[in-house]
């Protein structure tokens, strides 16, 4: 095995590839030695970087120059690191009695490797999947990236370890909960994916995919910035295959494929409230900032927070006896009788970051409250929001 | 039909010695009293047979005049009720019982001399009748001498144990006696062979206790507890008690004494129970000795013939003190394990490495390792970056000095060995992560929460570190803050430098090495938190979104159900959900997303009712308590086992700034050495011991 590879092709693709290594390491789960390593394939001038937590895996791939094709694993942390430091140039990759050598200019690393048939090998969609389609980066972004932070790391709930995507009535939701708040969001189906059956993608292979996502997002807004003159540009969709046990997305060179969680997610509708009678609306930026205040005086795990609902204002406050408190009151349209209504501050706090992205600074969300022991529903200002919460309040 | 006559004097001596002597140790018990009451600053005893044989107690004291030996040994006579006050008792006997009872039990010979007086005088009592008084030549002070004890009396001689067992008891009462008196100097001669020998300690006073406590329950207890010290109006009270890390599996090694007198009654023994519920095992007890000082019109020590029990004027707040002042000891102790652990430890080492002697290979297995490298314990971090930042400091900068050394467990064989790799000089808890810096700003928690690698891995041990002082750990918005950490703050359990087996923290600090179990530890502090809230506005709880169903034993569900109540003032709301089933509506706020089902489980295996059986098996005395304790301690008890299972699995993998997090509210929470179950939460290893155990000498510190 032997090429040739630019540091300014090859270093993303690690980076990119790697955070599956760095987070299987970090957590544990699928780390093992193999998994540890990246996969390299060099066939057809193209290069194909993989990595797995054994859960998902993530392909991606770049133009090189290949005088010997073939596979080998080799150490992912090593040679992250050891592509980063090399000097701006061509590296050159030679496999020799499974010792592979990167060298560029007169720099030169010999580093171990292992057998490429060790590496478990890429699940590939065999026949006819149960769902086939294609949707654009913005929208599987935003469905992915609104809902993710509601999902349960609670493993006794398996079956909330992800983000339950599924279509009804032309829409493709996602929805997310952990039993204490609960987020959905729709987009009008794309074309194919009317007659999915839900799947529950893992926690982690959501995360893995919106970074993937949200990095292409990036370059694409600093595209656009270098080229405002140009027309907009057509982006690659995502193409998206659902099956019983796999789902796989592609985009361009870069593939995920993510075993699902196994298991029935709940029947989340009858869970969102409907008759909320009291309605407050808040600008969501001083919102956001008066909840950031009022987590400093709380302590770790609960973090509880009060609302108290008056004639055009609300009251935050917070705190414990013995870590002092906090009290601030925030403009808002309300016109019900008051009330007093307690949350996990943090649980609504980690909420506030996507809405604020999707309103932008100026936007108002809507709470929708019953009383002070039942769900609040909340979503943007406006008729039929595609994107609602519901949060439990905490008795105080 | 017999008629009424007064018994004659013998059978009255007789039936009271069933009540004041029942074994050789309460004979042992009565004369070596007398000898203290006589001002006696040393006493011998001479036991053959257990005691049962021969029984001799010789002091020094003032002794007897010839008039006032011939009627010692009748009953009712007595030195010690100067104004016939019995509501103002100050020496340890009073009653005039003792050596009329003892002479009643066999063949007893008094050998006294009075100081000042030329002749000493001899007198034997043989079944209770006392002969006269003959000159002889003797020592200053009093010798009595009991011979074949019970021979008169064979239904008694039949309850008495093994000689080795009877021995072990009359010790018992000569330690306790030993422990109220430092002062004075006793030795116990068993078959003429010197088993206890305690030395007076010269110009100690009373309360210099603490060289007769180790000369009594040995180093390790003094070593391992700590003084407690109280006063009120009417009472004071002082002495050591355990660390509750040293424990005993039973009241052996608890000492109480009222005024001086040992006592063993079960109200102390409660409350000192009390000072120590929730830190001990159930099957264990504490250790401590304990001098309890009051009026002696507060108390009532005429209660019971052998005087082991009294009886206090104001028992509540006998036990107020008791409790609140051992409990303010350990609670200033807050987390002080004891140096037991450290020293068990120490021998682990020892022994692991000495079974390895040859230090095995890195194990292939690449998940049983984790190289730790670190420098000595300096957290640096952003002096204070707002919550809203999702992202905080946690650098730990090498000092250029410093070598690292690799500590490599091995699961397979549960040994630990260490060894310094001799080609890294320098090492820090951080490396930068590989991924690309330019990582986005809108990723999700699961790749910003992804620390960078810590370590080489072991395929690549020795190759480069590629270290980088400010790398930067991104962490979960909702616990920043907590590791803000600045530079050059103690912080006792120091920098957490990594996860070993998802179940141990490493830290350190400037001088030691802290090995925390993050489930014990969590335990404690979710238990405390659950009882703060208890105690101020009622536990926090959170409605569930869906109330989740969890299915039982109808046994189980009758039992969870019926301490709906209890249940509810813990933060747990169930209701019946037909069948064997319980619904789940809100859970405590603090319960930290952690498997349901299995708390509801356990909570409902354990019946009410049983609690009291609990009780009386671990020997305490709560009987007497008020109801509303009781019910106080079932809630105490569900708030533990939801600590239990609510807290931080062992096997859970925590990051970086979780762990600090950890260890900083450890610091601040009572009690936090121990879980609720009294296992130790940390054990702290100085670097000094580690430089003993790699033979390393001089360390500059």
């Amino acid at each position: 095995m032997e090429f040739q590879a630019a540091k300014s092709s090859l270093d993303p693709i690690l980076g990119v590839v790697g955070k599956i290594v760095e987070s299987s390491r970090a957590s544990n789960l699928g780390y093992t030695e193999i998994t540890d390593h990246f996969l390299l394939e060099a066939r057809d001038g193209v290069l194909e970087v993989t990595a797995t937590d054994t859960v998902t895996f993530m392909r991606m791939a770049c133009s090189v120059d290949i005088q010997t094709p073939g596979a080998v694993a080799v150490n992912a942390p090593t040679l992250g690191r050891a592509v980063r430091v090399l000097p701006d140039d061509n590296i050159k990759f030679k496999l020799n009695d499974e010792q592979m050598t990167i060298s560029a200019g007169r720099g030169r690393y010999v580093l171990p490797t292992l057998p490429a048939g060790d590496y478990p090998s890429f699940p590939e969609p065999e026949g006819k999947q149960d769902a086939d389609f294609k949707i654009s980066v913005p929208d599987l972004h935003h469905l992915l990236h609104t809902t993710a932070v509601c999902a349960s790391d609670n493993e006794s709930r398996y079956y909330l370890n992800g983000v339950y995507l599924h279509s009804d009535e032309g829409r493709l939701l996602a929805v997310a909960t952990d039993g204490m708040r609960l987020a959905r969001c729709h987009i009008k189906s794309p074309g194919g994916a009317e007659k999915m059956k839900g799947v529950i993608i893992p926690r982690r292979a959501v995360g893995q995919i919106e970074s993937l996502l949200a990095d292409r997002l990036k370059l694409d807004r600093d595209a656009d910035k270098e080229e405002e003159a140009e027309e907009v540009r057509e982006h690659d969709p995502v193409s998206v295959s659902t099956g019983e046990t796999m789902a796989w997305f592609a985009l361009g060179k870069t593939r995920i494929a993510t075993k699902l969680v196994d298991g029935a997610f709940p029947d989340y509708d009858r869970v969102i409230p409907r008759d909320n009678n009291r309605l407050l609306s808040v600008a969501v930026a001083p919102l956001k900032e008066a909840m950031a205040r009022a987590l400093v005086v709380s302590t770790d795990n609960v973090s509880a927070v009060r609302f108290d609902l008056e004639n055009d204002s609300v009251k935050v406050s917070s705190g414990e006896s013995n870590m002092g408190n906090f009290e601030d009151t925030l403009d808002a349209a309300y016109d019900s009788e008051t009330l007093a209504v307690g949350f996990n501050g943090s649980l609504l706090s980690e909420l506030m970051p996507p809405l604020q992205e999707i309103l932008g600074d100026d936007g108002r969300i809507d709470l929708h409250l019953l009383d002070e022991v039942s769900p609040m529903l909340f979503h943007a200002s406006g008729d039929d929001p595609s994107l609602v919460y519901v949060l439990m309040p905490l008795r105080i | 039909m017999s008629e009424i006559r007064r018994l004659p004097e013998e059978v009255v001596n007789r039936i009271a010695a069933g009540e004041v002597i029942e074994r050789p140790a309460s004979v042992a018990k009565e004369l070596t009293e007398n000898a203290l009451d006589a001002g006696a600053t040393r006493i011998v005893l001479h036991i053959e047979g257990g005691g049962k044989k021969r029984l001799q107690v010789q002091d020094n004291g003032h002794g007897m005049t010839r008039d006032e030996l011939a009627i010692a040994p009748l009953r009712y006579a007595t030195s010690k009720l100067p104004g016939d006050n019995l509501s103002d008792i100050r020496s340890l006997g009073f009653r005039g019982e003792a050596l009329a009872a003892i002479g009643a039990a066999g063949r007893l010979t008094i050998t006294s001399r009075r100081r000042g007086e030329g002749d000493g005088w001899t007198l034997e009592v043989i079944n209770g009748h006392p002969g006269e008084p003959k000159p002889v030549a003797a020592n200053t002070g009093t010798k009595v001498e009991l011979r074949d004890l019970f021979s008169n009396i064979p239904a008694r001689l039949k309850f008495l144990r093994a000689d080795a067992t009877e021995a072990m008891r009359l010790r018992e009462v000569i330690h306790s006696l030993g422990l109220s008196r430092p002062d004075v100097a006793f030795e116990i001669h068993e078959a003429g062979r010197r088993a206890i020998q305690m030395p007076a300690m010269i110009g100690a006073g009373r309360e210099d206790i603490g060289e007769r406590i180790a000369q009594v329950l040995g180093r390790h207890f003094t070593d391992n507890a700590r003084a407690v010290e109280a006063r009120t109006q009417d009472l004071r009270i002082h002495g050591l008690a355990c660390l509750p890390t040293y424990r005993r599996s039973n009241l052996s090694q608890c000492f109480f004494f009222v005024n001086g007198r040992p006592v063993r009654d079960r109200l102390l023994f409660g409350a000192l129970r009390a000072a120590y519920s929730d830190l001990l095992p159930r099957a264990s007890a504490p250790a401590a000795v304990l001098f309890l000082e009051l009026g002696t019109d507060m108390v009532d020590v005429n209660v019971h013939p052998t005087k082991a029990e009294v009886r206090f004027r104001d028992p509540a707040s006998v036990r107020a003190i008791i409790v609140s002042s051992v409990r303010r000891m350990l609670e200033g102790q807050s987390g002080k394990t004891s140096t037991t652990l450290a020293d068990k430890l120490g021998d682990r080492f020892r022994s692991g490495s000495r079974e390895t002697a040859t230090p095995p290979p890195f194990p292939s297995s690449s998940e049983s390792t984790g190289a730790i490298t670190g420098s000595r314990g300096t957290i640096t971090g952003a002096p204070f970056s707002s919550p809203s930042e999702s992202t905080g400091t946690i650098a730990a900068r090498a000092s250029p000095s410093s070598s690292t050394e690799t500590i490599t467990g091995s699961r397979e064989t549960g040994t630990i060995t260490a060894r310094a790799s001799p080609l890294s000089s320098t090492g820090t808890i951080t490396a930068p992560p590989f991924s690309s810096p330019s990582s986005s700003p809108s990723s999700s928690t699961e790749t910003t929460t992804a620390p960078p690698f810590l370590s080489p891995s072991p395929t690549s041990g020795d190759t480069l570190i590629n270290t980088h002082p400010d790398a930067r750990t991104a962490h979960d918005s909702r616990n920043a803050g907590a590791v803000n950490v600045s530079e050059g703050q103690e912080f006792p359990l120091g920098a957490a430098l990594a996860q070993i087996h998802a179940t141990y923290i490493v830290s350190q600090t400037d001088d030691s090495l802290v090995i925390t179990d993050q489930h014990a530890a969590d335990e404690r502090l979710v238990y405390e938190a659950i009882k703060k809230q208890i105690r101020q506005n009622g536990v926090r709880r959170q409605i569930l979104l869906v109330p989740e169903v969890v299915e039982l034993s109808q046994q189980e569900a009758e039992r969870a159900l019926a301490q709906e109540n209890e249940l509810r003032q813990c933060g747990l709301v169930i209701e019946p959900f037909g069948g064997n089933s319980v619904l789940v509506r809100e859970i405590p706020s603090l319960f930290a997303r952690e498997n349901l089902t299995e708390l509801v489980r356990a909570v409902a295996d354990k019946d009410p009712d049983s609690l009291g059986r609990d009780r009386r098996h671990k020997h305490t005395h709560d009987d007497e308590l008020p109801q509303t304790n009781k019910a106080e301690e079932r809630i105490h008890q569900i708030a533990a086992t939801i600590a239990c299972h609510g807290s931080i699995r062992a096997g859970k993998k925590l990051r970086h700034d979780e762990m600090n997090h950890l260890l900083r509210t450890m610091e601040k929470t009572p009690n936090s050495g121990q879980c609720n179950h009294g296992r130790p939460s940390y054990i702290e290893l100085k670097i000094s011991a580690l430089d003993r155990l790699f033979e390393r000498g001089g360390r500059k510190l």
